[in-house]
C-alpha cells in the first residue's frame, strides 16, 4: 500500500482552502472584493435583471394566491385607511401650502427639494436579508457612497455603501453598522436609530427627559448633514430604560418590509 | 468551450444565491444554495475537484453581498469535505437512489447547522432558533437538492463530453 504523505490528503486541500477563506476573511481587502464585485456585476447584470423579475413577479403571483381568503378583510380595511390618509393629506396640503407662503416670506428655502434617481432592486443581502440591497444604478449613473436611498416620497430605507460600475451596493437601516439622527416630528425626542444584525430598528440614546410613545412617527433630524430633514424611518413601540437608566429606547417598526422592496429612489442633491 | 460551461455553472449558482433565493424566499436566512450546491457538486465532482468552482462562487457571492469573504462561508468548505469522507467510508455514491435520498436528508442537516456555525465563527445571531423555521429550512434544502441535481449534473455531463471531445479530435 503506497502511503500518501499529509500534503497529498484531501484533508490537507480542505484545510488549505479554508486557510485561504479565513485569510481573506480576516484581511479583508476591499479593493480586491470591490474589484471582483464589480467585474461579475458587469457580465451577471442582464441576467440579474431576468432572475430579480422572475422571482419577485413568481412570490407575487403566490402570494397572491395564498391570501385569496383574505382579500375582503384586507380590501375594507385598506379602503377605511384610505378615506382616513384622503381627508389627513387634505388638512397637510392646506399646512403645506401655507408653510411655503410662510418659508417665501421670510426668505427661506424650500423644503424637500430632492433630485432623484429611481432604481430597481436585483440582489438582497445580509442576515434575513435586512442589512444590503444591490440596486441597478452605479457610477455611470453618479451614483455616490453615502447617497440616501428612499422608498416611494420619502421613508428612508438605507445609503449607497459601494458603488460599482453598473450597480451599488445599499445598506439598510437595519444593517448592524447602520446610524441616524431622528427626532419625533414635534421635536419632544430626539435620539438614534440603529440597526440590530439586520433583525430590526432600535430608536436608541433618548435622553430620559424627552417624551415619546408608543405609535409616534420618526423622521430624520438632518443632523451630521448625511440625510436631509424630514425623512420619515419608523413607527415606535413601546419605550424602556437602558440598562443603566441613563436613556430611553424603542424598537421601530418601518412600514415596508425591506425584503419586499422592489423600486427604490436615491436622493443625489438635496437643499436641506 | 468546457471553461465558459464552467463559468455558466458557477454563474447560476451565483445568481441563484444573490438573486433568486432572496427574492422568492426572503425570511430565509440559512445560504441554501451554497450549501446545496457544496454537497451536489462534491458528489457530482469529488472533494479536490470541487474546490476551484466552489471557492470561486463563495468568493463572488460574499464580496458582491458583504463586500469581502465572510468567516461563515468556511462552513461550506467544512461541508463539501464532510460529503466526501462519508461517501468514500460508505460507498454512497456507488448506490444512486439511497446516495442520493442520504445525501438529501445531509444537505437538510447542513443547512440546519449553518446558524451555529455563523454564530460561532461571527458571534451574531443569524435568526430565532424556531424548530418551525428549521424544519421549513431543511425541507426547502431537501428542495433545492432535487432541482439543483438535474441541473449541475448537465452542466457537468456537457464539459466531460466537450473534454473528451477535444481529446479524441484528430486535426
Amino acid at each position: 500500500m503506497v502511503r500518501k504523505f499529509f500534503f497529498q490528503t484531501k484533508l490537507s486541500k480542505a484545510l488549505l482552502a479554508a486557510c485561504l477563506l479565513a485569510f481573506l476573511a480576516w484581511w479583508s481587502p476591499a479593493f480586491l472584493g470591490k474589484s471582483i464585485a464589480s467585474v461579475t456585476q458587469v457580465f451577471l447584470f442582464p441576467f440579474e435583471r431576468i432572475f430579480s423579475y422572475v422571482a419577485f413577479e413568481s412570490r407575487e403571483t403566490l402570494r397572491f394566491f395564498s391570501s385569496i381568503g383574505e382579500l375582503k378583510t384586507r380590501n375594507e380595511e385598506l379602503v377605511r385607511e384610505n378615506l382616513d390618509l384622503r381627508s389627513e393629506a387634505a388638512l397637510l396640503k392646506e399646512v403645506r401650502r401655507e408653510n411655503e407662503m410662510l418659508r417665501r416670506d421670510f426668505d427661506l428655502d424650500l423644503r424637500n427639494q430632492y433630485q432623484l434617481v429611481s432604481a430597481e432592486v436585483v440582489a438582497l443581502g445580509g442576515v434575513a436579508r435586512g442589512q444590503s440591497l444591490i440596486i441597478n444604478r452605479g457610477s455611470g449613473a453618479h451614483m455616490e457612497v453615502g447617497m440616501p436611498v428612499i422608498v416611494g416620497k420619502g421613508l428612508l430605507v438605507g445609503r449607497i455603501s459601494e458603488v460599482f460600475f453598473g450597480s451599488s451596493r445599499v445598506d439598510l437601516l437595519s444593517s448592524p453598522e447602520s446610524m441616524v439622527a431622528v427626532t419625533t416630528p414635534d421635536g419632544s425626542a430626539k435620539g438614534i436609530v440603529r440597526g440590530e444584525h439586520g433583525l430590526g430598528l432600535l430608536f436608541d440614546m433618548v435622553p430620559r427627559t424627552d417624551v415619546f410613545k408608543r405609535g409616534d412617527t420618526i423622521v430624520t433630524s438632518g443632523l451630521g448633514g448625511e440625510f436631509p430633514r424630514g425623512l420619515l424611518v419608523g413607527t415606535l413601540q413601546d419605550p424602556e430604560y437602558t440598562s443603566d437608566k441613563l436613556f430611553q429606547r424603542a424598537p421601530v417598526i418601518s412600514p415596508v418590509k425591506y425584503p419586499d422592496i422592489r423600486f427604490v429612489s436615491v436622493i443625489r442633491e438635496s437643499k436641506p | 468551450m468546457s471553461t465558459w460551461i464552467r463559468i455558466a455553472s458557477i454563474a447560476s449558482v451565483v445568481l441563484l444565491h444573490i438573486v433568486l433565493m432572496p427574492a422568492l424566499f426572503p425570511s430565509v436566512s440559512v445560504p441554501i444554495a451554497l450549501v446545496t450546491t457544496s454537497v451536489v457538486w462534491t458528489a457530482l465532482l469529488g472533494f479536490p475537484a470541487v474546490l476551484p468552482p466552489l471557492l470561486t462562487a463563495i468568493i463572488i457571492c460574499d464580496s458582491i453581498l458583504f463586500g469581502s469573504v465572510q468567516f461563515g462561508s468556511l462552513y461550506f468548505v467544512g461541508v463539501s469535505y464532510s460529503v466526501s469522507f462519508f461517501m468514500k467510508r460508505t460507498l454512497l455514491g456507488e448506490r444512486s437512489g439511497l446516495g442520493s435520498a442520504v445525501l438529501a436528508i445531509f444537505t437538510g442537516g447542513a443547512v440546519i447547522g449553518y446558524p451555529i456555525f455563523a454564530w460561532l465563527s461571527t458571534g451574531m445571531p443569524t435568526e430565532n432558533p424556531i424548530p418551525a423555521n428549521m424544519l421549513s429550512d431543511f425541507f426547502l434544502a431537501i428542495f433545492f437538492f432535487i432541482v439543483l441535481i438535474p441541473v449541475l449534473r448537465w452542466f457537468e455531463s456537457m464539459i466531460r463530453t466537450l473534454r473528451q471531445d477535444a481529446q479524441f479530435s484528430i486535426k
